[in-house]
């Protein structure tokens, strides 16, 4: 159990150290479909309502929608704000999203999804076999 | 006859992908079939099940159209309730740990980077530099390094090469 815990600590450290590593970027969830975190990792920065599940899940809504609009399956959806950008993915059943400044460098944000991408497999398998449950 | 038509019309929708200029409805065929089934009482339960091929026909190109129409207001948006929230969050954590023990998650947390990452590097060099003192003891501190390391020799003791366990 004490190992459950530490593992868990140490996977929202590893993300802790990417939003101090980003200048600008705030938080990093994944979640699944319908906007319930799997892991998180947030500063203070973060206003609360970018968390919220219902947020969240607005993209599943949208990514489905802009697939329909004939340039094959939308991947990702960026929303600028007056000081915020949300950077959602696309990694189904998961979304991952970054929510930081809007003078963010939102090409590396972007760029995170490749060093993320071993780590959300694994996380992937983990929920996929709770979904089939 | 009409069941010849009606069997072509399935043939069409059951094969998957006809012709993107195929129609759909073919108008002619429904028709005739329409009717047979009112004049031939005798073959109702043919009529019936083509009746339901039909509709079941019907209903998926429906179901396929609405799929693809881009409608933002008429979608159902999916609230999660608090307790199932609270249920799945839970839910995945306990996976999380149970996957936990494989070494490959770890080891990728743990992926050596030689080079690091500065964040906001404007900010860095633009601090203000270090003082002439400190600069002035680090030289002084790397001559004598310097000077200790170029003291250093190499006595020769002992032959280089030694022969082990032969006589």
């Amino acid at each position: 159990m004490v190992e459950a815990f530490n593992y868990s600590q140490e996977l929202k450290q590893y993300l802790h150290r990417i939003i101090r590593r980003v200048d600008g970027l705030y938080a990093i969830i994944v979640s699944d479909r319908d906007g319930v975190p799997v892991i998180r990792a947030a500063t203070e920065n973060v206003p609360e309502l970018a968390l919220r599940p219902g947020f969240l899940a607005t993209f599943s809504t949208g990514t489905d929608q802009a697939s329909k609009l004939g340039l094959s399956r939308n991947k990702a959806i960026v929303s600028m704000y007056t000081s915020y950008q949300v950077v959602q993915l696309s990694k189904l059943p998961l979304i991952l999203s970054f929510v930081a400044s809007s003078q963010a460098n939102t090409g590396v944000l972007l760029g995170l999804e490749n060093e993320l991408s071993d780590l959300l497999k694994d996380i992937k398998a983990a929920v996929d076999i709770t979904v089939s449950q | 006859m009409g069941c010849c038509c009606s069997s072509e019309d399935e043939k069409l929708s059951q094969d998957g992908d006809p012709d993107e200029r195929t129609r759909l409805i073919l108008p002619n065929p429904v028709s005739n079939s329409q009717v047979n089934h009112s004049d031939s009482y005798g073959s109702v339960p043919s009529s019936i099940a083509q009746q339901a091929d039909e509709q079941s026909a019907l209903s998926r190109i429906l179901m396929q159209t609405a799929n693809n129409v881009i409608d933002v207001s008429a979608i159902e948006t999916h609230m999660v309730e608090q307790h199932e929230y609270i249920d799945r969050a839970t839910q995945y954590s306990s996976r999380l740990t149970s996957i936990c023990h494989s070494a490959s998650v770890l080891n990728k947390l743990h992926r050596p980077a030689l080079l690091v990452d500065v964040p906001a590097l404007d900010r860095v060099l633009s601090a203000e530099p270090i003082s002439a003192s400190d600069l002035q003891f680090i030289r002084n501190t790397s001559d004598h390094a310097a000077a200790a390391m170029r003291k250093v020799v190499v006595t020769h003791k002992e032959d280089l090469v030694v022969n082990f366990g032969i006589p």
